[in-house]
């Protein structure tokens, strides 16, 4: 288990540093930089700004000062007035947005994130919730109108993209039935939307995992035991089968998370949610090399580490299984 | 001995030529045969096939057909909703307004004036807050998601089968090596790369020679290849040691013999399925991908963009529900057909079901 972390840690570095990186690299090879879009900016003005972020340093001076707290110049790294000290990425510090003038990345992030990772657990506690409840009362009721339902929804769930979804939620609860707000954040109602719409493809991916999970397990000998010894089904589904039949739903929540990330930078953009989601697209777009190298590393570490939380969860949930090397 | 004992038992009597010509029937079986009659027995997804079918063809002859100019703009009006009084010829006479096109779909707008000279369908789905006719953005759209899920899935495939073969035809040491680079990959959430170098590379016109729309192309290729070169590899790996190659090669087949008559057909029943299963999640992606800005340009439209715009068109006092239903429904409905027919391959192409019997 140990070495196991181990390993996971040491290709964890890795491959932050990878797409640290990679990232690095392309941003500075693609056309334009973040203060070529402003229109009325004086050669001279510009020269003096690409100075303050010290763009006019050679590329490798730039990368080493970017990973690294190292002292390359007179006034440190990337520091505009010289009152902040920039640590590097190594340092946990992603220096100032480029764009956002006032706010450091690390300011920029600690006010999206939290909105980002609230909005990502209510829907991944609604799609577990919802998910494998469908998937009990498949089994419970085998072959009958539940179980016909639950697998339609769940098939057309995994089809329907999750913005389409949340223009039908928009149509259906504020449109037609004014109950929810439309947009904004804060409080549960505005929640319940952006949630429901984000969680409801891994919902339906639940739902089959579960019931094709359950199936399996109620054709085990210790399950037809349990019958044989005259326990009422649902006992039997839910103490004894479903024990076994949510493993594969465990297995599933990395990519699962994965998903719901990915789905929030639409959903976010849908809803007007201040997460982070948006800077992950319009940092890109504006050249705010230093946020959107940040929000990538963040994101790209986030999932990884999820991953690892998810595969040490599956061993100690089933012993059988060794952990996989990564 | 009676007369039907004695024709049962005669050995050069009608009922052994009988026999004989029903054993020769059923040699050619051929796992497609059995494919294709279990796909047939299979109604939903022998009906989506259909619909697919239908649909791609409607989105290539889409210039020939009458329908109005996908950008003509008319800002002066409000949107119209869906006009249910069909057929309605259009108020409107047709403009040639399009971006620019091949040669060939040139010819087939020419050919569509000749045949219905200035006709062209009124608003069925309605107009959306520029003026321009929902139907024909949608059948026009249709051309864009379709041509890149399919280009993208081929590229996905392409890379995946190659790189999957490869190892698998290699096996020890490099086989071991290249799996694992494929694991590091996994972990490595892709999307958001693809999504980082398709914002960086949003305002250019072209990277080395390639336009943009190869790029993007390309770049969602490359996020579904990975599981592709597994499937491929594992295939290749068991059917090496087959007992079948092993008998064929014990008979004196040659290698090309063995390569193309028992491990490509094998293997490509596999890779049919996951190709099928792999077009739906590309045009999700591109979809995805649309919606955030990041697809194709302006004046060109998908499914993506034009569900962006219903969202961006949508405010609390008009609600024009139609730009927002036609195209969820276009692309849901695709998705839903395109993994019924996934789904139904996949059985039919099983080996381990039944042979002869019906899937499930």
């Amino acid at each position: 288990m140990i070495g196991f972390l181990l390993r996971r840690a040491l290709w964890f570095a890795f491959t932050l540093w990878a797409v640290a990186t990679l990232a690095f690299f392309l941003m500075r090879a693609a056309p334009g930089g973040p203060f070529t879009a402003e229109r009325s900016v004086p050669p001279s003005v510009e020269l003096a700004l690409r100075a303050r972020y010290h763009l006019d340093w050679p590329m490798w001076k730039q990368y080493l000062s970017y990973i690294g707290p190292l002292e390359l110049g007179s006034r440190g790294a990337f520091t505009g007035d010289g009152t902040q000290t920039f640590g590097g990425v190594l340092a946990g510090d992603f220096g100032p947005s480029f764009k956002y003038r006032d706010f450091s990345v690390n300011d920029v992030l600690a006010q999206s994130l939290p909105v980002s990772l609230g909005l990502g657990l209510t829907a991944l506690f609604f799609a577990i919730v919802i998910g494998v409840s469908a998937g009990v009362l498949c089994a419970l009721y085998p072959r009958g109108k539940i179980d016909f339902g639950v697998r339609l929804l769940a098939t057309a769930g995994v089809a329907i993209p999750n913005f389409v979804l949340a223009s039908m939620l928009i149509l259906l609860f504020v449109f037609l039935l004014p109950l929810l707000p439309v947009a904004g954040w804060g409080t549960l109602q505005h929640s319940i939307l952006p949630a429901a719409a984000l969680g409801a493809p891994v919902a339906a991916y639940i739902a089959r995992l579960v019931r094709a999970g359950l199936f399996d397990a109620l054709a085990q000998d210790y399950v037809r035991t349990a019958i044989a010894k005259g326990m009422p089904t649902h006992i039997v589904v839910l103490r004894h089968a479903l024990r076994a039949g949510i493993l594969p739903v465990v297995s599933y929540l990395g990519p699962a998370t994965a998903a719901i990330l990915t789905g929030s930078l639409v959903i976010e953009k849908i809803f007007f949610i201040p997460g982070t989601g948006q800077h992950f697209v319009n940092s890109a777009l504006n050249r705010d090399y230093t946020l959107a190298m940040g929000v990538t590393i963040l994101y790209t570490g986030l999932v990884f580490f999820l991953n690892t939380v998810v595969d040490v969860i599956y061993t100690l949930l089933d012993p059988r299984i060794p952990l996989e090397e990564a | 001995m009676s007369a039907e004992l004695r024709q049962r038992w005669d050995l050069p009597g009608a009922p052994m030529e009988a026999m004989l010509v029903k054993l020769d029937r059923q040699r050619g079986q051929s796992l497609w045969k059995i494919a294709a009659q279990r796909l047939r027995a299979d109604r939903a997804a022998r009906f989506s096939l259909w619909f697919l079918l239908f649909l791609c063809g409607a989105s290539l002859i889409a210039p020939a057909l009458p329908l109005p100019s996908p950008i003509a703009m008319h800002v002066d009006l409000e949107p119209l909703g869906p006009q249910v009084s069909w057929p309605t010829a259009g108020t409107r006479k047709f403009e040639r307004e399009y971006w620019r096109l091949s040669a060939l779909d040139e010819q087939l707008v020419s050919l569509r004036q000749l045949a219905f000279k200035e006709w062209q369908t009124g608003p069925i789905l309605g107009t959306d807050s520029k003026g321009r006719d929902l139907l024909s953005r949608l059948v026009w759209g249709s051309r864009t998601s379709l041509f890149v899920a399919l280009a993208a899935a081929v590229t996905s495939l392409v890379i995946g089968v190659l790189y999957g073969a490869l190892a698998g035809l290699c096996g020890g040491r490099i086989d071991r090596l290249m799996m694992r680079v494929v694991d590091g990959l996994y972990a490595l959430p892709f999307t958001f790369v693809v999504i980082f170098v398709l914002g960086l590379l949003s305002t250019t016109k072209s990277v080395a020679g390639i336009s943009r729309e190869a790029v993007f192309i390309l770049a969602i290729g490359a996020l579904y290849w990975l599981t592709m070169a597994r499937v491929v590899r594992g295939q290749v790996l068991s059917l090496k040691q087959a007992e079948f190659v092993l008998a064929a090669r014990a008979q004196g087949a040659s290698t090309a013999w063995i390569l193309f008559k028992h491990v490509v057909p094998n293997v490509a029943s596999v890779v049919i399925v996951y190709l099928t299963l792999t077009v739906p999640s590309v045009i999700l992606s591109e979809a995805f991908l649309s919606f955030l800005g990041l697809g194709v340009e302006a004046p060109k439209v998908s499914w993506g963009v034009l569900a962006v715009e219903a969202i961006e068109a949508a405010s609390p006092l008009r609600v024009y529900w139609w730009l927002i239903l036609f195209p969820s429904l276009a692309i849901a409905v695709v998705l839903l057909a395109l993994n019924i027919l996934g789904d139904g391959l996949r059985d039919a192409l099983d080996p381990r079901t039944d042979v002869g019997g019906v899937p499930r």
